[in-house]
């Protein structure tokens, strides 16, 4: 067998040390909703950026009878999502899918899946920017300090005026919420429409940063609450008349695509369908559309 | 698919079966998690006193050697005190985890023996402001859990109020985990890990009531 030559990575990749540490920052970071744990992030075979953050949770919490999901930008088939779940599943030989139903470890960048997700189920997200205090205070020890004091003042002025300036957009996806009423929390890369799917969910949220070397969780069950003014409330993203062009569905978070001139008749035009786009390819497959003509 | 991994040494297969269990009890206060025995690792002699001679719940201790290791430290209790540096017990758990056995109020992990010994929580770090995971987290063996029962939970991880049972001589001891989360950020994560492995956790973001048996039957 050339395979036994092969055999060479410990089970999902990182090495037991590795694991245990982000095991203990989990279990802190469950207790203390919200609240930025430091861990000693690892290098890994894919540039950090990339998800090593989320990556490491995923490596450290997946056990053999796992089942699998890796979606970025909302997609199974992304090139970064491939190239983890390829990682993931050389390195601890478990089920894939692509069905959010079926999955009991989903790792994500920028959505929380359409489907709501049950108690059985973790969600791990990969964060590229933690401190929603960066936009107030630079300083990252300085912030510390001020999450731990609960020092939240500048950052509601901050998120005043700029509301009042511009209308604003600048967090669009990156909207600060408080956890259980206590820690102050940056929802990126999520979009606003998935900001409060994190509220009283059945379902434990674990985040990892691994430039920035930090781990939070929301626990099932745990409140979330946007930053929002008596004068401007929290929005998603919802258009009244929005609709995805391909399933029809008009309660999913959408992206645009640009479709080419075809012929004179039909020229360039932009487009709209669900970002989720095994949710999307399986309410066309509820209509009838065969699967493998998807 | 091409796989390229080595079969997991029976510990961190334990490791990483025993982790999921205790993720979801402290996600989820108030869920009884079955934990299994590391019977491989054999166990640390019985420590005898006025009770007689009193084995280590190696259901409770495993789960917290899953968790230990060169880079951590940990302190055990047994009958209201601390373990010694030099005593038996100690040893057999940092030979075998290489986690340093430190002072009480330095201690990052702690197994409490029996629930005597919760009386020595307060001496255990619970964090400051700015690092509030500088705290310990728990794990203490007690005589029972059962499914329904006195304890009454409210906190992040529970849908509205949790509860479930332990024998009477735990009850008696809830006082010095209700005090650990006084002060939350700062407080001790706890979990309660019985004979046959059945282990509930308890987050300092859990606030713990005891209420009398008829009213738990009232719903
Ligand atoms: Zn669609």
């Amino acid at each position: 067998m050339s395979a036994a030559a092969e055999n060479i990575y410990n089970f999902a990749f990182i090495d037991e040390d590795s694991k245990r540490e982000v095991r203990r920052q989990l279990l802190k970071a469950i207790a203390l909703p919200g609240h930025q744990v430091p861990f000693a992030s690892r290098d890994l075979p894919i540039g950090r950026g990339w998800g090593t953050g989320g990556l490491q949770i995923t490596m450290a919490i997946i056990a053999p009878s796992d089942t699998l999901k890796v979606i970025d930008q909302g997609d199974d088939e992304s090139v970064n999502a491939v190239n983890l779940r390829r990682l993931l599943t050389r390195t601890t030989g478990v089920a894939t899918t692509t069905d959010t139903q079926q999955a009991s470890i989903i790792q994500t960048r920028h959505r929380i899946p359409e489907e709501k997700m049950r108690a059985d189920q973790i969600l791990v997200l990969q964060v590229p920017m933690v401190d929603p205090l960066r936009w107030v205070e630079p300083n990252l020890e300085r912030a510390t300090v001020m999450h731990g004091e609960a020092d939240y003042g500048r950052m509601w002025v901050y998120m005043y005026e700029s509301i009042i300036k511009a209308g604003d957009l600048r967090i669009a996806t990156q909207y600060p919420v408080m956890v259980a009423g206590r820690y102050m929390m940056d929802t990126t890369p999520i979009p606003r429409w998935d900001v409060m799917r994190l509220h009283n969910a059945d379902t434990l949220f674990l985040f990892g940063a691994g430039r920035e070397k930090r781990i939070y969780a929301v626990p099932p069950y745990t409140t979330i609450e946007p930053l929002e003014f008596e004068d401007y409330r929290f929005k998603t993203e919802y258009q009244p008349n929005q609709r995805c062009h391909r399933c029809g569905a008009t309660n999913t978070f959408l992206t645009g695509h640009f479709v080419k001139a075809t012929t004179q008749d039909e020229p360039g035009h932009w487009v709209t369908s669900c970002s989720d786009s095994s949710y999307c390819d399986k309410q066309l497959v509820a209509q009838g559309i065969p699967e493998h003509t998807l | 698919m091409n796989t390229a991994f080595r079969t997991p040494s029976a510990f961190d297969a334990f490791c990483t079966e025993t982790y999921r269990i205790m993720l979801n009890c402290l996600a989820r206060p108030g869920t009884i998690g079955q934990l299994t025995q590391p019977t491989f690792l054999g166990a640390p002699a019985p420590i005898t006193n006025a009770h007689g001679a009193v084995p280590a719940n190696m259901y409770a201790l495993g789960a917290c050697m899953s968790l230990i290791d060169q880079e951590t430290n940990f302190v055990l209790g047994c009958d209201n005190a601390w373990l010694l540096q030099g005593h038996e017990a100690t040893s057999w758990v940092h030979v075998r985890t290489n986690a340093r056995r430190v002072a009480p109020q330095d201690a990052q992990f702690a197994y409490l023996w029996d629930v005597a010994s919760l009386a020595l929580i307060p001496q255990l770090p619970r964090g400051s402001l700015t690092f509030p995971e500088r705290s310990t987290t728990v794990f203490c063996a007690v005589p029972e859990i059962s499914e329904s029962g006195s304890w009454r939970l409210r906190g992040p991880g529970i849908d509205g109020s949790a509860s479930f049972g332990t024998d009477e001589k735990t009850m008696r001891q809830v006082g010095f985990i209700q005090q650990t989360r006084t002060q939350f950020p700062l407080g001790v994560d706890v979990f309660l890990i019985d004979q046959a492995g059945k282990c509930v956790g308890l987050p300092r973001t859990t606030r713990i009531e005891l209420i009398a048996a008829h009213s738990v039957r009232g719903g």
